[in-house]
């Protein structure tokens, strides 16, 4: 399985490239400054929408045919999930962008704030009219300080242009951005806890239902996306729905920011047009690195499956391509893995993350992932038996959809998906005490 | 109502209950440790999961609304693969050492782990250490064993009305803890050690002493205040180890504040008196109750001492049972005086039948609350518990008083004032109703007199409708619920106030201050009494003083005859609560040393002196006659009683729930704790 | 008529006395089954329960913590304790008595128990005078455990593959 990548692939039946829609401005001279923005036809969708008072309808509609789904993780449509918003509430509305990104591998929503915060904005203000939402919050996770500073600027350049407060353009339509900065933790990417976050309380998630589109913050209907999924829209609402579609496949519309880190040659955010098969995507990054051989790769984050080389090599990257081997998009956090890497580190490290990270709500999660790391902590040290692989794969299991938020399914799935594909390694490691490297 | 099926069989179910509330209903088990009928839904133990057809993964039966045709199993495989994997997950971080637990033998996670737990463990990593905190005299916490189901941080947010534990720290770090360096000093914390599942939370002053199956569970009634809650209290040896809650959703729920918890402490104090005490000099001496019978003989027989009208004092603690009060009217006409005083405040009727008009639950029917004067949260903690309910719902809870006591609920509108302005402000109230001018006026009594309605009720602490100032207050209040027709209320603070109050109507509640011949003190101490000095005249200048009190206190050496009464524990009969609930309890434990219950020493006493028609053989015979004293009329609108006013004290006296009688005072666990907290 | 002259001879030659003479004399020389208490003894099971006691840990802490199951098993109610939080936080009896007028010998209690305090020794040889003095309070117990305590740990100790 070794022998499959070539770094001068030629690729052929194929037309995806790398194509910036989030990122566009990434190339230019200031890119993150308000006046580049404009330069290349910033704030014009929402100037037009303003005077033009188009009905949000529409615009949803317009959402809906560009097939784009929310870039978070999860991949629900976004024109659908706009249209769960109450119209006729009576009272104030949230929007919230969700860019508290804390999986390991994931960096694309601090670059889009980092050179293109001013795309960021004009999605949530759209995104504000369709919902007709009066407040809006951008939660940025607690670790990227520099970025928060950076987007409170971005915020305030925007007031001061007339982008943001109250009777915006003179339409009479109000809306306020604040930014958040959260303190790190990963659960907070959940949006319940985003949610509780944002009202001062501890980052725990809530039940659902009720969902945050009933209530959400202070009990109020409220939508929560990712960063890329608001920064899309602008470039949707330009070009119309049909040719960010274009861009894609079919049921995956649009472009995608891969975060390709691990052992490549060029590792860094690439905005793929989605249905890119993943030899490309690999070889734009540079292939792997040091001349080594492809052993895995994790597609979408830790918190997605694992996918070893022999099958990952043919896959295209969109969420059908993915989801046929197994594995998913996720957030896009891709973490390429050559042939030098212990699986039983990496699953080890991994495994500690989610230890870590987990909020101690429910009982699976709490003390499951907890036992979890140690097992593989055991096999680590060669105090492991060969029962214990299987009382790894039980436990995870028993985490695995008992848990109140989707943290306890993430903690499970690189065990389950590590064990599945590199069971042999596991046990060399049991029997042997090392890793087969 | 809907039709859901579990485990194949079809139940009629609510709109919007839960699959846990319906399996509750119906009689089928479902584990659970988050869930508590009378807190908010956590959803975060997962004992509660599930299976339901057509749903890929198990749902947590607390949280899960039921539906139309929703099929739930709750033991098949899934549901109890569920339950076995939570149970092993809850118990590798779990001490596995119950023998030394002191909830072993009634502890949840005992009983689940044995219904629905795997007999054998796979963990074999080093369990969590957690420390221990301080969390007062009253709770004692072993951290290790606590499973975080949050019961305890949802008890003291929503139903304490303050949030003073919480849950810490992240993932399998996750503690429960206190503010830094801080106690839990609700008056109503005690519950936590009931609601805990686990032995994390347990009583401190019962650590260790008995185990659940060695006692014997006496039902009573709370003598500390007038909700008359219902009291569980177990008995060991002819010792109340420790009193529970009793559940009674009409009057306590399921709640005890920390006054009638631990108040039990005080039974065996030091200063229990165990023989009858004559004093001879400087001292006492101890004599047999023949010979103090005989002494009172001497003092009270009309053929040996014929007293004038109003020459015996009698002062009387409002928590004497009826029964007592029904002999102590008798001995008191016998002796032929009015001279009776058992309002510990010190202040004479005013009013008839100050209770509250119709039951406690209706409380909380009402969408606005007015509360005049009332300490609640030294008074009637559980009460108040209901007040923050409504509060927590959304209804109005509007407080005018003489001090600004934070009652921690959430308050629409309060006007704080000396009582002598309580006159103005209603008849501000009334003009704003009456003119029906919508004035452009933007005041809080507007915003009050626009929730004047039937939905309305009017609740009077007892500082404010004793108090002569009150007299003034009354027409304008009569003239408000004729205008809106609003509710009222009152807020009687004792044990059997009410009881009393019926039972002695026609008495004007009132002490002179001048020489009395005798004075008969009924369980009693000087700190229960508002206006001390006046107390400690009377029994200077009287020629024999006796007290009936089963503890030496600081005025004891006043008497010249002390009789040993019992506790509230080792005593029976009955009380009338706020709502007019007569309620009757038995002896818990037999009385300690020689003491008596009061309505035996009375009885005797009566016997002793020839009082006629004296012959009562039980308490229940007494019983009889005296419920047929009480009155039954509703309290409608306030009637003054009494017009002449000769005494009263204008002071305020501000009360400590943990110094309210004579047995919480000796309550070392209650002593220790934080007092006097609801002064602003 | 045979049967009768047979029968008579039989009785004049005291036939069946010597028959049960004969089985006197073979067990006067067989060997004796019967052994000489108090100065021999039979031999005793591990498992034997006789005079309880309470034991101690090898540094001196008692071992009972107060769990009362010993209580709460005994059918002949004959065990009666009191317990309390000690000084150093640690659940400890106050009070242990048991009345070996009630007791049965059953070995719940040793049965029971968690830390191995309260077992039933091998002495079956004690006596009262009084009636007191056959309950036997906590101090007594632990005398008993302090005075045997090798053989008992040794007794555990074989019967602990069986528990």
């Amino acid at each position: 399985m070794n022998d499959v990548i070539d770094k001068n692939i030629k690729l052929e039946n194929n037309n995806k490239q790398l194509f910036n829609i989030c990122l566009r401005t990434s190339s230019l001279k200031n890119p993150g400054s308000i006046k580049t923005y404009q330069s290349i036809g910033g704030y014009e969708q929402i100037k037009r929408i303003l005077k033009n008072k188009i009905d949000p309808q529409q615009l949803i509609d317009e959402i809906k045919i560009s097939g784009l789904r929310g870039r978070g993780g999860a991949g629900f449509p976004t024109g659908v999930k706009w249209s769960f918003m109450p119209r006729d509430y009576d009272g104030t509305k949230y929007i919230v962008c969700n860019s508290d990104e804390g999986e390991p591998g994931t960096f694309k929503d601090r670059d889009i704030i980092r050179y293109n915060p001013h795309q960021l904005i004009e999605g949530m203000i759209i995104g504000a009219y369709i919902m007709n939402a009066q407040v809006g919050f951008n939660y940025i996770h607690g670790e990227i300080w520099e970025d928060y500073v950076f987007f409170e600027k971005a915020i305030e350049d925007a007031r001061k242009a007339g982008f943001l407060g109250n009777n915006i353009l003179g339409s009479g339509f109000d809306f306020e951005l604040h930014a958040v900065h959260g303190y790190g933790a990963y659960i907070c990417g959940e949006e319940t806890a985003l949610i509780e976050s944002i009202e001062g309380k501890k980052g725990q998630p809530r039940y659902k239902p009720p969902f945050p589109a009933t209530y959400g913050i202070y009990g109020k209907p409220t939508n929560v996306n990712n960063t890329e999924t608001y920064a899309s829209i602008p470039w949707i609402i330009e070009h119309g729905g049909q040719e960010f579609m274009s861009h894609g496949v079919p049921n995956s519309g649009g472009t995608k920011i891969f975060s390709v880190s691990g052992h490549v040659e060029k590792p860094g955010n690439y905005e793929i047009q989605l249905g890119m098969p993943f030899r490309q995507l690999l070889a734009e990054a540079g292939g792997v690195w040091k001349n080594r051989q492809l052993k895995a790769v994790i597609p979408g984050g830790p918190s997605t499956p694992v996918v070893p080389a022999n099958i990952i090599i043919d896959a295209t990257l969109d969420y059908d391509g993915l989801a046929q081997i197994g594995s998913s998009v996720g957030a896009g956090s891709m973490i390429v893995m050559d042939d030098s890497t212990c699986m039983v580190q990496a699953l080890r490290r991994l495994s500690y993350f989610f230890y870590e990270e987990s909020c101690g709500q429910c009982t699976p999660c709490r003390e499951g992932t907890g036992w979890v790391y140690r097992i593989i902590d055991r096999i680590f040290k060669g105090q492991a038996t060969l029962a214990d692989l299987d009382l790894l794969t039980d436990v995870s299991k028993k985490i695995s959809g008992r848990t109140i938020c989707a943290l306890g399914d993430a903690a499970a799935t690189p065990v389950l998906s590590f064990i599945k594909h590199f069971r042999s390694e596991f046990e060399n490691f049991i029997k042997h005490g090392k890793s087969v490297n | 109502m809907v039709k859901i099926k579990i485990n194949g069989k079809t139940f009629k179910a609510p709109e919007k209950s839960t699959i846990i509330q319906v399996a509750d209903d119906n009689g089928i088990e479902i584990p659970r440790f988050c869930y508590h009928k009378k807190l908010s839904i956590a959803a975060n133990c997962r004992m509660c999961l599930v299976e339901v057809k057509n749903f890929p993964k198990p749902l947590p039966a607390c949280a899960t609304q039921v539906n139309e045709g929703m099929e739930i199993f709750t033991k098949s495989k899934q549901t109890k693969d569920c339950q076995q994997s939570v149970m092993e997950f809850l118990l590798i971080n779990h001490p596995l050492d119950c023998p030394i637990c002191d909830q072993g033998g009634e502890c949840d996670l005992q009983d689940t782990a044995m219904a629905y737990g795997s007999p054998k463990s796979r963990y074999q990593e080093e369990k969590r250490v957690v420390l221990n905190k301080n969390l007062g005299p009253l709770v004692s916490t072993d951290l290790n064993r606590c499973i975080q189901c949050s019961r305890c941080v949802r008890f003291l947010k929503e139903v304490g009305g303050m949030q003073e534990l919480g849950l810490i720290g992240r993932g399998e770090h996750a503690e429960i803890s206190a503010y830094v360096e801080k106690s839990v000093d609700s008056e109503i914390s005690g519950n936590i050690i009931d609601l805990c599942p686990v032995g994390a939370l347990t009583s401190k002053p019962f650590r260790y002493s008995a185990r659940t199956w060695e006692m014997v569970r006496k039902s009573t009634i709370s003598p500390h205040d007038s909700l008359g809650s219902h009291l569980e209290a177990h008995v060991k040896d002819g010792n109340v180890m420790r009193v529970l809650p009793k559940e009674n959703e009409d009057i306590n729920e399921c709640w005890i504040s920390d006054r009638d918890r631990f108040s039990y402490i005080g039974i065996n104090s030091e200063d229990r008196i165990k023989t009858p005490l004559l004093k001879t000099g400087s001292n006492f001496k101890p004599i047999s109750w023949d010979e103090a019978f005989h002494t009172l003989e001497r003092v009270f027989h009309p053929s040996l001492n014929k007293f004038k009208e109003d020459e015996v004092a009698i002062f009387s603690s409002n928590q004497i049972t009826l029964e007592e009060a029904y002999l102590l009217d008798k001995l008191a006409s016998y002796v032929g005086t009015k001279q009776v005083k058992f309002d510990v405040a010190n202040n004479p009727n005013l009013i008839a039948n100050p209770s509250l008009n119709g039951m406690i639950g209706d409380v909380e029917s009402f969408e606005n609350i007015i509360l005049l004067g009332s300490q609640l949260r030294n008074e009637n903690p559980l009460l108040l518990q209901r007040l923050r309910k409504m509060g927590n719902a959304g209804k109005t809870i509007n407080i005018i008083n003489t001090v600004d006591f934070d009652l921690q609920l959430t308050v629409s509108n309060k006007i704080i004032q000396p009582i002598k302005d309580f006159q103005k402000t209603f008849e501000h109230i009334h003009k704003i109703l009456s003119t029906k001018v919508a004035k452009k006026e933007n005041s809080t009594e507007k915003n009050i007199a626009n929730l004047l309605s039937e939905k309305t009720l009017l609740l009077v602490g007892e500082d404010i409708y004793t108090n002569p100032a009150f007299m003034n207050l009354t027409n304008v209040i009569n003239q408000l619920i004729d205008l809106t027709s609003m509710k009222i209320g009152c807020l009687p603070t004792g044990s059997n106030s009410v009881g009393l109050q019926q039972m002695f109507g026609n008495y004007v509640n009132h002490i002179d201050d001048k020489k009395y011949q005798a004075s008969i003190s009924l369980n009693l101490e000087l700190e229960d009494i508002k206006d001390k000095s006046l107390f400690e005249r009377v029994l200077k200048k009287s020629k024999f003083n006796v007290g009936v009190t089963p503890f030496l206190n600081k005025n004891s050496k006043q008497f010249d005859l002390i009789l040993p009464s019992t506790t509230h524990f080792e005593n029976e009969g009955t009380f009338v609560n706020l709502e007019s609930r007569v309620q009757s309890f038995s002896q818990t434990i037999s009385p300690k040393f020689e003491s008596k219950p009061l309505w035996k020493i009375l009885r005797v006493l009566g016997n002793f002196i020839d009082c006629p028609d004296f012959t009562f053989e039980s308490c229940s015979e007494i019983k009889e006659k005296a419920v047929q004293k009480l009155s039954k009329n509703k309290l409608k609108r306030f009637n003054l009683i009494n017009q002449q006013v000769k005494h009263h004290s204008k002071d305020f006296w501000l009360k400590d729930i943990n110094n309210s009688d004579a047995l919480v005072r000796r309550s070392t666990a209650l002593q220790n704790t934080k007092r006097l907290r609801s002064e602003k | 008529m045979r049967k009768l002259v047979s029968n008579i001879s039989k009785s004049l030659s005291l036939y069946e006395l010597l028959k049960g003479m004969k089985l006197t004399l073979s067990y006067f020389f067989a060997k004796k089954v019967t052994i000489q208490y108090p100065e021999q003894k039979t031999p005793q099971s591990p498992r034997f329960r006789g005079l309880h006691a309470l034991r101690r840990y090898p540094n001196g802490e008692e071992r009972c913590i107060a769990c009362k199951l010993c209580e709460a098993v005994c059918p002949a109610m004959a065990i009666t304790i009191e317990s309390e939080l000690r000084e150093d936080n640690s659940r400890r009896t106050t009070r242990y008595d048991i009345d070996l007028t009630k007791c049965i010998f059953c070995g719940f209690c040793e049965e029971s128990c968690p830390v191995d305090s309260i077992v039933e020794t091998r002495i079956f040889e004690y006596h009262g005078e009084e009636r007191g003095d056959l309950l036997y309070t906590k101090d007594m117990l632990l005398d008993v455990g302090k005075k045997y305590e090798k053989q008992i740990a040794k007794d555990r100790q074989q019967e602990a593959k069986y528990r």
